[in-house]
This record gives C-alpha cells, structure tokens and sequence, in this order.
C-alpha cells in the first residue's frame, strides 16, 4: 500500500494557524483567569485564617454591631470599615479598649442576603480584610 | 512452649474469682416490679380515654374536611386554577396539615399550597408512594391514611388521601394532605403531663415510633430491639403490638438512660382512618418538678461562654476545635453549659452529652410547639449571631420541656456554634403549658387570611386585620401583615404602626424579631418565638408567631401572648 501525502493549500495553512492561535489565546486567558481567581481567593482565606484582629459582625435591627475580640494588632486598630454588597463603605472609629463598634442605621432598607466585608485600618496606615460574611438581612 | 504448671493454673482460678466477685460487686441492683391496684390502672385508662378521645375528634374533623374538600374537586380538572384555591381553603381547616395537593390519575402532582413546593414539586412523578384506585375505592366513603413517612421535602408524618372522581363520576385522581402527626400528639401529651403526670408514646402496629415526648426516638422501629433495651420492656413491646389494649408493668430505663426503674403503661388502640393502626400508650414516668436545683446562668456569662468557643475555634481550625467541643470532660462542658456545633444545613457537628446525634441532619426538628428551633438557630447564626428562644426538655428536671434561651454565633458561612441555659424563672415555663388548641388557631387564621387573600385580594384582607369585628378575628390572637422591606400593612392591636417600616426593630435581647420573621416567611412560613412590646401592658412579653407569604411580597402573621 503507498500512502500518498497531499500537500496543503496556503489558505489550510493559515486557516489552521489561526485555529491555533485562537485556541491558545483562550487558554491563556482562562488560565490566567483561573490563577487570578485562586490567587485572589488564596489572599483572603490566608488573610482570614490568621486575622490581626478577630472580629464578627451581626445584625441588630438596621444597625451592625462589629465585636471586636482579640488579635496580636488589638491595640494598632484605630478604624474599621464595614462593606455591605451593593452599598458604599462605612468607615468608623475604634475608641482605646472598645470591644463593640455599632453601626448606627447601616442596615436601613437593606434586605436579602449579602456579603458583608470588615476590614480593620491600623495606625501605621495598613488596611486588612479582617472578616467577610453572608449575612441574612431578611 | 511453655507446659500449663499447676501453680499458673491457680493463679488464673484466682484471677477469674476476683473478676466474678468485682462484677457481681459492680452490677447495678436490678429494681423489683412491685404490685399495681386496680385502681392506679383504672385512673390511668381514665386518663388514656381522654387523650384517645381528643386525638380521634381532631382526626375525624381532618377526615371530614379532607373528604368534603375531595366531593368539591370532583369534576374541577386537575389544572383549573379552583383547584389551588380548594386546597389553600383546605389548608387553613387542618393547620397540622404541611401542605395539601392534588395528584392526577396519572399520579402527577398537579397543584400544592406550599410556594416552595409550587416551584419544585409540582409536575413530578409521584406514583411511587400514592395509594391505587382500587384501594381508595374499597375504603368506601372515607379517607385512606398511610403510614409513618418521610415526604419529598424531608418533613415526617402521615398522607391522608382522598379519590377525586371527574365529571362522569370516573376516578380522577387524589387530593392528599401531609399532615404533621408529632404535634398532633404532642399539644395534648403536654396538657396531659402537666395535668395528670403521664407521658405518652405512639407506635403504628409494624412497630415504628410516630410520636415520643423524646423526639429522637421518633421514627425507630421497636421490633428491631436495641443493646439498651431490657427483657422486660421488649416483652412489654411485644404485648402491645399483640394486643389492642391492655396495661403492663416492666423495668426500664428512665428518660436519659442513667438509671432504671419500674414503669407502668396502659394502652388502647385508635384507628385514625382506614389504613392504619395506632397504640396510644400511657406511661408513669413523669418527674415532678420540684423548683430550679442550680442558679441561673446570666444572660452575659452565657454569651462569654460562647464567645471563649468561637476564638478558640478560630485560633486553633475547625478539627480541633470540634474534637474539644465534643468532648464531654473538655473545657467546653461546665455543668449545665455545654458548646454545640452545627452546619448551616442542620447537620450536628458536636454535642457533647448526645454523641450518637453527631453526624446526623436535625435540620427539621421541632419542639413541643412545633417551632423548628435548628431553623430558628440557623437563621440566628445567618444575622451574624445572637440570642434565640425554644423549649427544650430539660434533663435535670426530668426532662420537661423549660424555656431555653440559646446564643449562637457563625465561625464561617458553613458552621456555627451556641450554648444555651434553660430559664427557670420565665414566665412562661414548668406548667405553664401553651394551649395546643390556641397555637392551632394561630396557624389556622394565618391560613384563613392567605386563602381569602387569593380570593378577594391582599387589601382586602389588610382591612379584615384592621376591623375589629371582621369573621377573620379570633380572642386571644392578633394578626397583622407586612412586606417584605417590612412596611406594616396592618396590624389588629397597634394601628399607630400602619404605614411605617419596622425593620429596625429589636427587643431587650437584640433579636431583629421583624426581620427574622420575614426571613421565615421567604423561606415558606412556620412558628417563631419571640419578646415583644405590649403596649397594653407597657412592657415586653413572650410571643408565638406564625407567618406565611402571600402574594410575591407580602407576609401575614400572627401572634399571641405566652404568659
């Protein structure tokens, strides 16, 4: 039996190389995309396994309380800053020793479910993702 | 090898000798069964009479309405939109019932009262587990009743069916009503606790536990036998699947299986419909209260308790912490606090006192008012965490069910924890029963609302709750309605709140009481308790609600007062 090559035509070659390079580009994009994600999520949850300063936000009425518990930067934290999905950043300040800031009015109107973030702003000027939760509004 | 000598022979002889003497030493003194009077038997069968006379009245009204319901839907097809509106009216007639539905001939599900289930259940293939025509059309003109089963959406209960014939008087089809027989049981079992000193337990004649004041023996079948039970209780079980009534005394564990005792049962048996059998057993085992034998815990040591667990379980991960929590000589046990660990579905993580729960879902577990208080400790933990309120039965009472007020807090989206201490000084608890006739017409006006709110329309019923003398209006009960931003429609007893929104609102615990409700309202409706102001008697009392959405925003609710 002879097998018998057929030589391509230069628009297969190139319609070919153009497979390729889509093809390529793609992957590159969903791989960077893939580490940005991993990459991302990697920050937080290391960020939040070992938190500067432990705190937890909930719910009361339309006010979020931050309590503040303990953490190896306690006495650094001068603001913190509450983010609940869809709304604005609210920024307050930490009184020496508190271990509650109240969020007055924070909640008004808002319902569902939606990821808060707390982050806590210390006197050497650094910001970190101290907690970020869903919280069921209604 | 070494030869067996004489000597090693003694020595083992010795050895043995002292073992037999150490268990016979050890083993605890097995109780004597003493003599039973005529007359202790007589009174309890008094007492059994009554209970069976209230369960088989409520039975026989559920039959009646089921099967007047089935008579109205015969010649509706099964996709005309009166079918929804017979079973929300339906619905609000049996309020044991968790839904209500038509099943065509086909064994499709065609139409539910329950939103979530409107969404999810209907259209699907149901024949599995449906009763045939022939076995409806033999029943004559009653209803049929399944047995102890778990329906598609994990609740637990009994089917009671119904055939629906269509216009040529041809079999059409099933109405069908899930229906919630653990608090049809126990609202009367604590009326009888309290009044009488008996408890009482329900098994069908296969042997399967459908209701027992200790909820977790619910569902287990008795046949099976168990290491803990003794002779004398499997003879007794014996007996009364064999017989249809009868008395008996036998040794057994008491609630708690620490210690044992003689208890005394008598039974009868009750056919709530055709299809089942049930033998309603009274027993003597009822611990008398006898006052608070530790101090009240404070609301603020409970919260610290908690609060050490949850940065212990945030320093040290979640493996570590969970085998601390569990652990019943651990750091997280002290006397009457313990830490307990749930996922967000429900799934136990650690109890320290009741490790063969670890593992298991209680996502649907309900107190003896029927408030599925995993669900309420849940949605808790989901505002970030706080105070909750249920009944739990308490062991160093004799397991009666106190008022217990629980704090939980998430460690993550995942899991959470609490730690609770039963409140001995509540208004509302030791012998202070809520009145299951009471807690059942909540439920039912609720019901009543949403199904003239399908009829006549949402406004129509917010001006009901607003009059006085309106036929919704029950003593004792107060509606009120309010959307989901938490805008009050209406509300019976504070017209001042009409129009004004009311989702700030918290009580002296920082519960965001309006919020939760319509959190469980969302979420397909149930009961919740809470602390609430009365403006009548200027200050907060102890409420039960009850809440089910209405329309795509609107939730109707009512309350009534537990002191």
């Amino acid at each position: 039996m002879v097998i018998r090559y057929k030589k391509k035509t230069p628009g297969q070659i190139r319609f070919i190389m153009v497979v390729f390079l889509i093809a390529a580009v793609i992957m590159i994009l969903v791989g960077a995309l893939s580490g940005l994600l991993f990459g991302a999520n990697y920050i937080v949850d290391q960020s939040l396994s070992d938190p500067d300063v432990l705190v937890n936000p909930s719910l009361a009425g339309n006010d979020i309380v931050v309590t503040i518990y303990e953490g190896r930067r306690i006495s650094e934290l001068e603001q913190i800053s509450v983010e609940i999905e869809g709304y604005a950043p609210v920024v307050m300040n930490v009184q020496k020793g508190a271990s509650e800031v109240v969020f007055t009015g924070i909640a008004v109107q808002i319902t569902e479910t939606r990821t808060v973030g707390v982050r806590g702003i210390f006197t050497d000027g650094t910001v970190k993702l101290l907690k970020i939760v869903e919280l069921k509004f209604t | 090898m070494k030869p067996v000598t004489p000597s090693s022979i003694v020595i083992i002889g010795i050895l043995l000798l002292i073992l037999a003497a150490a268990g016979c030493i050890a083993a605890p003194e097995e109780p004597k069964i003493e003599p039973v009077s005529d007359e202790y038997y007589a009174d309890m069968n008094v007492a059994l009479d009554r209970y069976v006379q209230t369960i088989n009245a409520e039975m026989a009204q559920i039959n009646a309405s089921v099967w007047t319901a089935a008579r109205e839907l015969d010649g509706v097809p099964a996709d005309d939109p009166a079918v929804k509106l017979a079973l929300l009216k339906l619905k609000s007639e049996i309020p044991l019932a968790f839904d209500a539905g038509r099943v065509t001939k086909d064994n499709y599900l065609s139409a539910v009262t329950n939103p979530m289930g409107e969404k999810t259940l209907v259209g699907t293939y149901v024949g599995t587990y449906q009763f045939t025509e022939e076995e409806l059309t033999s029943a004559g003109n009653t209803c049929l009743i399944s047995g102890y089963t778990t329906f598609k959406n994990g609740e637990r209960g009994v089917r009671i069916a119904a055939p629906v014939y269509d216009a040529e008087g041809n079999f059409d089809g099933i109405l069908q009503v899930p229906l919630d027989v653990d608090y049809l049981f126990a609202g009367p079992a604590e009326v009888l606790k309290n009044e009488c000193g008996y408890t009482a337990w329900i098994v069908d004649t296969n042997g399967i536990v459908i209701y027992d004041d200790d909820s977790s023996e619910v569902g287990s079948d008795l046949t099976a036998g168990s290491s803990y039970f003794t002779p004398a209780y499997t003879k007794a079980v014996q007996t009364i699947l064999a017989d249809t009534s009868g008395q008996a005394s036998y040794i057994h564990f008491t609630r708690g299986w620490v210690s044992r005792d003689q208890i005394n049962a008598v039974w009868t048996t009750l056919q709530p419909g055709v299809g089942t059998e049930w033998r309603i057993i009274l027993t003597d085992d009822v611990h008398k209260y006898e006052g608070p034998e530790s101090t009240q815990i404070t609301q603020d040591e409970l919260k610290a308790f908690v609060i050490n667990a949850y940065v212990y379980a945030n320093t040290e991960g979640k493996l570590k912490a969970l085998a601390a929590f569990n652990d019943p000589h651990g750091p997280f046990v002290d006397g009457e606090l313990y830490v307990f660990a749930l996922d967000m579905d429900g799934t136990v993580l650690s109890l320290p006192h009741q490790q063969p729960i670890v593992g298991t879902s209680t996502w649907f577990s309900m107190d003896s008012t029927g408030v599925k208080h995993i669900q309420r400790m849940i949605a808790r933990a989901q505002q970030g965490g706080g105070y909750v309120f249920y009944l739990y039965p308490n062991p160093d009472e004799g397991f009666q069910h106190e008022l217990k007020l629980s704090y939980v807090i998430p460690v993550d989206n995942d899991w959470f924890i609490g730690a609770g201490v039963y409140q001995h000084d509540s208004a509302f608890s030791h012998g202070k029963v809520i009145d299951w006739q009471t807690r059942n017409a909540l439920v039912g006006q609720v019901r009543t609302m949403r199904y003239l709110a399908a009829v006549e329309g949402i406004p129509a019923v917010t001006d009901m709750i607003m009059d006085p003398a309106s036929s919704i209006q029950r003593e004792d009960i107060y509606p009120f309605a309010v959307t989901g931003n938490g805008t009050i429609l209406a509300f019976s007893t504070e017209p001042a709140l009409v129009g004004t929104n009311q989702l700030g609102s918290v009580n002296s615990y920082g519960m965001s009481f309006v919020r939760e409700g319509i959190s469980l309202g969302k979420s397909g409706g149930g009961l919740m308790y809470t602390l609430a102001w009365d403006s009548a008697q200027n200050r907060e009392v102890y409420v039960l609600d009850y809440v089910e959405p209405v329309g795509n925003d609107t939730y109707f609710a009512s309350f009534m007062i537990l002191e």
